[in-house]
């Protein structure tokens, strides 16, 4: 097998500038199929960035981009659009529609993409639905559902067309132990019923731990470490082990980058910069 | 000095960009007009809900436009002895400018900063985002509908709004003031002609239409994702929207009207 055929999405050497800032640098990792691949990093270090070049919302300013052996960024709106059936995605705020319940946000995509008869339709949202835990939930309006709630709807829309590959953008942030759990219980599950390929964005390490057969740690723009879980664990590399065990200060600095501190107190605004 | 020149020249620059935008925006929502056609239920629902939910702002104050016009009208005609032209006058400001402005003005304030709040919150909360990853083109299935209905709606509030002003001005000048009835009626038929007056003024709105419906949904599409944004954006679209009206209305009625 070669690796275009074992793994569903590669990056080379991706460079992404935004507002003439390099956003990501020179990022190269692949995604296995039938993998919970996670990546992880500090928050602003472009992850989010990383899900929306996936799915051809942005366009690197150099490098190479493959999903499922098509060079997304060379994609016309078509074939994009073809591209993204094939994939789901869930938001970090569920980005469920407001003006329709849970039923018929599931049932949208199929809505728009398909023309099935209400029965099969009915029964294709009922048993997402249930692998969700949710049947009971299917007449509430999103503004009625709580926050573990709305991820799990967001994550039953997210593979009604039956995706190849399901990208979460930050699953677990803002959720209570209890929701977090079936969030990271669903996508183990998911992936391996459905035989899926999951990308999980996440800043929260320990889910990350549970969940993935693999593990990227972006910084700077680029991966600086990746490895299994197990292997991440045991990282010489400082960077890595200051994130994985959450300390305040280290080779990430605390101090977001300023004058020196007592040139800056003992300075009189009128003096320069501020009074400007 | 300087800094004052270069804000301005700032701003100048910002408003070109957004018009351009816009413009693009409009011949990007037209390209994807054949499959809006296809799911024309979409178009009907965004009708009720811009158009249909306007009505009662629109024919209460067409009935007070109309009976002040009729009021004020008869006040100064009176003293002429030319009480008898009151119909027409109720009608030529009605039919000319009064319903398509007013109409307009309105419409911005009720339905374009609605539309511009709904579809900025859709972006805020990423449900747009969301349904470009799901294959669905926000812009036919989102904008579209709603700039159709818009420019749809338009032009019918305003002829409402004529006629519910013209009921206005008959009931306070005929049943009121006393001006004969047949007299109302007839100086208006004599008065207002078809082509110059009536087509003129729809042709107006129709303008009025497009134009407040693309601020709207512009805006709102535009908008930056964020609480602060959206309201800002909701704000410029009643504020744009009037002013462009206005404006407009001078430029159209010294074409139309020499």
């Amino acid at each position: 097998m070669n690796s275009e055929t074992e793994n569903i999405v590669v990056l080379t050497d991706i460079v992404l500038k935004r507002a003439g800032k390099p956003v990501l640098n020179g990022l190269s990792m692949s995604v296995p199929r039938n993998s919970v691949t996670a990546v992880i990093g500090s928050s602003g270090v472009g992850k989010t960035t990383l899900l929306e070049l996936i799915g051809g919302r942005l366009k690197p300013d150099a490098g190479y981009l493959l999903v499922d052996g098509l060079s997304v960024p060379d994609l016309g709106r078509q074939a994009l659009f073809a591209m993204r059936k094939r994939l789901g995605m869930l938001f970090q705020t569920g980005a469920l529609l407001n003006d329709l319940d849970v039923y018929e946000n599931i049932a949208f995509p199929l809505r728009e993409h398909t023309r099935l008869p209400e029965t099969v339709l009915r029964q294709l949202v009922l048993m997402k639905l249930e692998l969700v835990g949710l049947r009971g939930a299917r007449r509430m309006m999103p503004a009625e559902l709580s926050g573990g709630m709305t991820r799990r709807v967001a994550l039953a829309r997210a593979i009604v067309m039956d995706p190849v590959m399901v990208m979460y953008d930050e699953p677990f942030t803002g959720l209570d132990p209890i929701s977090k759990a079936i969030i990271v219980k669903l996508i183990r599950q998911l992936n391996d019923i459905l035989g899926m390929t999951s990308v999980v964005v996440t800043h929260d390490v320990n889910e990350a731990m549970q969940i993935a057969d693999f593990i990227y740690m972006l910084g700077q723009g680029k991966v600086i470490a990746s490895g299994t879980p197990d292997e991440m664990k045991n990282s010489k590399r400082h960077d890595v082990s200051q994130f994985l065990q959450g300390q305040a200060d280290g080779p990430v600095p605390f101090h977001y980058p300023a004058e020196e501190y007592f040139t800056d107190l003992l300075d009189q605004p009128s003096n320069k910069a501020e009074a400007e | 000095m300087i800094s004052l020149l270069r804000s301005t020249g700032a701003l100048s620059l910002s408003v070109f960009a957004a018009t351009g935008r816009a413009c693009i925006l409009l011949i990007q929502m037209l390209f994807t007009l054949p499959l809006a056609i296809r799911r024309y239920e979409l178009l009907l629902e965004q009708l009720y809900r811009v158009g249909v939910l306007t009505l009662p702002i629109i024919i209460v104050a067409a009935l007070f436009v109309g009976m002040v016009l009729a009021l004020q009208g008869y006040n100064t005609l009176v003293d002429f002895g030319a009480e008898s032209s009151l119909g027409l006058l109720v009608a030529l400001s009605l039919t000319r400018e009064l319903g398509p402005v007013l109409a307009g003005l309105l419409f911005a304030g009720r339905a374009g900063a609605a539309l511009t709040a709904e579809i900025g919150l859709m972006k805020a909360t990423e449900q747009l985002a969301g349904m470009e990853m799901m294959a669905v083109d926000p812009l036919w299935r989102v904008l579209l509908p709603r700039f159709l209905a818009g420019v749809i709606s338009v032009p019918l509030l305003a002829v409402l709004f004529t006629a519910v002003g013209i009921l206005g001005g008959y009931l306070l000048g005929v049943d009121v003031l006393g001006v004969d009835q047949g007299v109302f009626w007839s100086a208006m038929q004599q008065g207002v002609d078809f082509h110059q007056d009536v087509m003129n003024g729809l042709l107006k709105s129709l303008v009025f239409g497009v134009l407040i419906s693309l601020i709207a949904v512009f805006m709102g599409y535009d908008a930056s994702p964020t609480p602060a944004g959206v309201s800002t954006a909701t704000t410029l679209t009643v504020v744009l929207s009037s002013l462009v009206v206005l404006a407009m209305d001078f430029s159209l009625t010294s074409m139309m009207f020499q």
